[in-house]
């Protein structure tokens, strides 16, 4: 047997899940290495150093023994604690949801720096801004543009019209119709303020995130056919949704 | 000897008050008389109630959940024992509700839900203190750590 080999990773914390009686199965999105599973051993008892490490929601720097199937967490340190993220209800709801669509899009061992990248966005933005509900519509939109389903749109996609009042969103394709063109299924109604909401926030920097307004019913009817996007194309339900009807 | 131990495998089933497993329905701490019943410690695992009941310092009665609220594995509040414990909390008799859930992001979602549910109904929800080390298991916990987490426990209010 050679030596024990060793690998350290830059990782979010999204879920852990009971493995046996004692250890956890985390999974992670890296920085570098896309959706990872990694085991932890011992992390469900009370005195396990490991669970601290694999808090839901921290960016964590992993020390990993490669293992046969599966890789297994050695060591490491919390880089950035997002506690925050667990102790009020709101945040819990809306980072997990923002975790299961992130963990969705990931592929295993399939680098996507610009997805953690959002997400860790997303995860300080749940901290620092007032209009959480703003930031999570804002995560979906970007994450579904990142996984390649969204793509520009400035008029119709179909005849290049400029829109004038509501308008159609193809759940299919991710294009935004004119009424004119409207036909088939898998169309979601998109009222022009919502339009324009979409368009601002596929394009605005996060930095700017909290210079837009919107009012909560326009941004839950916006979130609503986002998370039919997503479902559409995970094809598969986003199970925290049911939860965001608890808050609403 | 065999036979003896199917049979009893065969009683053991769910409190249908508290859900806690029991061999007799109602099971032991629902049916004694001496127990406080204005306090209700609410729990995730009968295997917690274990945990609960060998610090001897807690005296009123227990709600089983089976299990606790995980957004992103879909089990929301009608996958646990939370529409039985409001039909407990009907008769106006339990003044405080302990939530002694594990210290991890589902165990407090749970916590928190509760709260929400709960404190509009004028009943104290309280949580068991901090001092127990984030992701661990409650059944887990040595005595004196559970004894200080019971005695440190904190009133959850909810501003929403
Ligand atoms: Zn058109
Ligand atoms: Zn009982």
């Amino acid at each position: 047997m050679g030596a024990l080999k060793l690998m350290k990773i830059e990782a979010l914390i999204l879920k852990r899940s009971p493995l046996g009686e004692h250890d956890r199965l985390v999974t992670v999105l890296s920085r570098d290495q896309g959706k990872k599973r990694v085991v932890a051993r011992g992390a469900g008892k009370m005195v396990s150093k490991l669970s601290g490490l694999i808090q839901p929601y921290d960016r964590v720097q992993l020390d990993l023994w490669r293992g046969r199937t599966l890789d297994g967490i050695r060591g490491g340190e919390v880089l950035e604690s997002f506690r925050g993220l667990r102790d009020d209800f709101k945040r819990i709801i809306y980072a997990a949801c923002m975790a299961e669509v992130g963990e969705q899009l990931a592929q295993e061992e399939n680098p996507d720096e610009p997805l953690y990248l959002l997400l860790l966005t997303c995860f300080r933005g749940l901290l620092r801004l007032k209009k959480m509900d703003l930031v999570l519509l804002f995560f979906i939109i970007r994450a579904m543009k990142v996984a390649g389903f969204l793509p520009a749109f400035e008029t119709c996609s179909r005849c290049g019209a400029h829109f004038r009042g509501d308008v159609q969103f193809d759940l299919a394709s991710g294009q935004v119709i004119c009424l004119e063109c409207s036909e088939g299924r898998g169309r979601m109604g998109l009222e022009s303020a919502s339009r324009v909401l979409l368009q601002s926030l596929r394009g605005v920097h996060p930095r700017e995130l909290n210079t837009i307004s919107c009012d909560p019913q326009r941004c839950r009817q916006l979130r609503e056919t986002m998370l039919d996007f997503a479902e559409y194309h995970l094809s598969r339900p986003v199970k925290s949704r049911r939860f965001l009807d608890i808050l609403d | 000897m065999a036979r003896s131990l199917v049979e009893a495998k065969q009683r053991v089933q769910h409190c249908s008050i508290c859900g806690n497993l029991t061999d007799a329905d109602p099971c032991e701490i629902c049916g004694d008389e001496d127990r406080d019943c204005s306090t209700i410690c609410v729990l995730g695992d009968s295997s917690d109630v274990v945990a609960m009941e060998k610090t001897r310092e807690y005296h009123g009665r227990y709600h089983v959940l089976g299990g606790v609220l995980s957004p992103m594995d879909g089990i929301g509040p009608e996958e646990l024992r939370i529409g039985e414990l409001l039909e407990r909390l009907r008769d106006g008799k339990v003044r405080e509700v302990i939530v002694a859930t594990d210290p991890t992001v589902e165990g407090e979602a749970t916590a928190l839900y509760l709260a929400r549910l709960l404190n509009p109904l004028g009943i104290k929800v309280t949580r068991i203190a901090r001092g127990l080390p984030e992701g661990g298991d409650l059944d887990y916990a040595d005595d004196a750590t559970l004894v200080r987490a019971l005695e440190g426990r904190r009133v959850m209010e909810t501003d929403s």
